[in-house]
């Protein structure tokens, strides 16, 4: 069944994006314009209010064009043929155990050196039903510098199938740094899809911020995330606000969000957002009044005072603010105030 | 608000770099460890407590972004915004062409004159931030603000690694490994496993890097079990680890926590080494 769906979703996702396209509405063309606007070395900011998330504002974001190698539905059946006659037993039990560092380089060497195991690895990859062996897989095959790398990892993205989709999701986050295609898949998901715990994986392949990541890739994944940081599970407002703060470091309107989650009524978001104020500048006095809370804050988790702590410690603050920090900082590190 | 004027640079050290570009400061002797210290305890409201030097290296003369000291340091004209006239202003000039601004630089706390390592296995802007180093177990006692480790990174091979691995393993994340085989102070591809599922169980960013939120939820599993007069003694929480057994150490003076984490060096052991990096 997940074979039939990786095979047809891809193409409807593509339709429903053309569709989109062909029919979007106002806000979505303004946003476009906003998009096309900021040049490469743009430094001014779009000071246009953000839309917010709703269901209706889910598509607001225009999703990339289909990776330069869309999924290829003949792949599967090449794939398993190929697989089928190379199959080995190395590769039918690669990743049942745990590997020693040494073995997991060595398997590495092997996996991209021989094509045969490689197939054979990738077929045993889309068939295993144990996450933990897809992981360990994952992790080896993200080591290996070859395309089907990717179109497996972006088949099982596509599939629809929520297992399916974290085992492909997690492939494309250990490889998205120097995966342009791996990025576009991600951006694409980012406004299309629903599953919370999908989004979720989906924000983590672009967890971390790619160097060659294009501006067209960059802007979008800021619009995007911008957007799902207003997203009612709160699970995806924190990650939305993690990693925005990462692609976008000295951005004033991410700050500006992130001072505004401080506020937030889920402490997962504040601590989120309390962290990933961490280096940012300049602070403004809301934003120092708001952590001076976070700090002073007894009913907040330790680790998120810290945080607060440590943000503000680098700041020139005014007499009072000064004093305020100094006195909580010292109820933080006096041994009694241990949880 | 001020931006941080406190600049670590790799390869140089923080204070001595700072007497040496800031011709301006005049608490080159203090540094920021016996500042912050003294301004926790002390309870005093003093900017300069905190903070290296005083308002005059906080000068921008030609209001381009970057201070008149960080210009020095650069190599650019604090009196030009332009100094090269190209168009682009020098706070967006990339000086040592490793793809990355200047300001972007001093604010990730990387040097903007040296290129950053393209060795790293991150890219992009964490090529730097998962190399970052704000604290060697020497400025504060929290560990949100510790070397970040990942693998293939400066401070992959470390006691900081070997603390980390310890709490992974005791939390269930030992990749079905003994805790000595696991816990090796190499950040390898088991440990890299490891934090992304210790990521994933805890709701953060899965990136495979230690970096100040990892670090605090690492943090988290930590709990106080007694004190023997210099230190708090902590055990790991975690199924595979007995919550009765010591395995770090904190030193504390009057009640309050000091800088200087140390970790039993097996379980339970009272033979106390340094939790920090030492790559």
């Amino acid at each position: 069944m997940n074979k039939v769906i990786a095979v047809i979703l891809p193409p409807v996702i593509l339709t429903g994006g053309w569709l989109y396209l062909t029919i979007k509405d106002p806000v979505a063309d303004k946003n476009n314009e906003i998009t096309a606007s900021v040049s490469p070395a743009a430094t001014v900011e779009n000071t246009e209010p953000r839309p917010t998330f709703s269901s209706d504002t889910v598509t607001i974001v225009e999703a990339p064009l289909a990776p330069s190698t869309p999924p290829n539905p003949t792949t599967e059946t090449s794939l398993a043929t190929t697989a089928s006659s190379t199959l080995t037993d190395e590769a039918s039990t690669l990743g049942s155990s745990a590997l020693s560092d040494e073995a997991f380089r060595s398997a590495a060497a092997q996996l991209q050196s021989d094509p045969a195991f490689l197939t054979a690895t990738l077929a045993q990859f889309r068939q295993t039903t144990d996450p933990t062996r897809a992981k360990r897989l994952a992790a080896l095959l993200a080591d290996i510098d070859d395309p089907r790398i990717f179109e497996t990892a972006a088949e099982l993205a596509y599939s629809g199938d929520p297992q399916s989709q974290l085992i492909g999701l997690d492939l494309l986050n250990r490889i998205q740094t120097s995966s342009s295609d791996a990025r576009d898949v991600a951006i694409q998901l980012l406004g299309t899809e629903t599953n919370e715990q999908v989004l979720v994986a989906v924000m983590d392949v672009i967890a971390t911020p790619a160097r060659n990541a294009t501006d067209s890739q960059r802007q979008l994944i800021s619009d995007n995330l911008f957007l799902l940081s207003t997203h009612p599970a709160p699970a995806v407002r924190a990650h939305s606000l993690s990693v925005l703060s990462q692609w976008r470091r000295q951005s004033t309107e991410v700050t500006r969000a992130l001072s505004d989650a401080l506020l937030d009524a889920d402490p997962h978001v504040r601590a989120s957002a309390t962290y990933a104020l961490n280096g940012r500048a300049p602070l403004e006095a809301q934003d120092v009044e708001r952590l001076l809370t976070v700090m002073e804050n007894q009913s907040e988790a330790r680790t998120t005072r810290e945080a607060a702590m440590l943000t503000l410690q680098n700041e020139s603050l005014p007499g009072a603010e000064r004093r305020r920090f100094a006195n909580a900082q010292k109820a933080l590190r006096t041994r009694s105030s241990k949880p | 608000m001020k931006r941080l004027t406190q600049i670590s640079l790799p390869g140089f050290g923080q204070l001595p770099l700072v007497c040496i570009l800031a011709a301006t400061l005049t608490a080159c002797g203090g540094g920021t460890t016996t500042g912050e210290a003294d301004g926790e305890s002390g309870g005093g409201d003093s900017d300069s407590q905190s903070l290296i030097g005083g308002e005059n290296e906080e000068i921008d003369t030609d209001n381009d972004g970057l201070f008149d000291f960080e210009e020095a340091l650069i190599g650019t004209d604090p009196l030009l915004p332009d100094t090269d006239n190209d168009g682009v202003t020098d706070d967006a000039e990339d000086s040592d062409n490793d793809g990355v601004a200047n300001l972007t630089e001093i604010l990730a706390g990387t040097d903007p004159a040296v290129a950053d390592n393209p060795d790293t296995d991150t890219g992009g802007e964490d090529t730097q931030t998962a190399d970052r180093c704000d604290d060697f177990n020497s400025d504060t006692p929290e560990w949100a603000d510790n070397c970040w480790l990942h693998e293939g990174g400066t401070y992959a091979t470390s006691s900081y690694t070997r603390g980390v691995q310890r709490i992974l393993w005791c939390q269930g994340f030992d990749n079905d490994q003994d805790l000595n085989t696991f816990a090796d102070g190499i950040f390898g591809s088991n440990t890299d496993q490891a934090v992304r599922d210790f990521q994933d169980a805890n709701d953060i960013r899965i990136d495979g890097v230690v970096g100040p939120q990892t670090w605090g939820k690492l943090f988290e599993k930590l709990t106080l079990i007694s004190n023997d007069g210099a230190f708090d003694v902590h055990t790991i929480d975690g199924p595979n680890c007995d919550s009765s057994t010591a395995q770090f150490y904190q030193e504390v003076e009057g009640g309050i926590e000091l800088k200087g984490w140390k970790m039993a060096e097996f379980p339970g052991s009272t033979n106390l080494i340094d939790f920090g990096a030492n790559p």
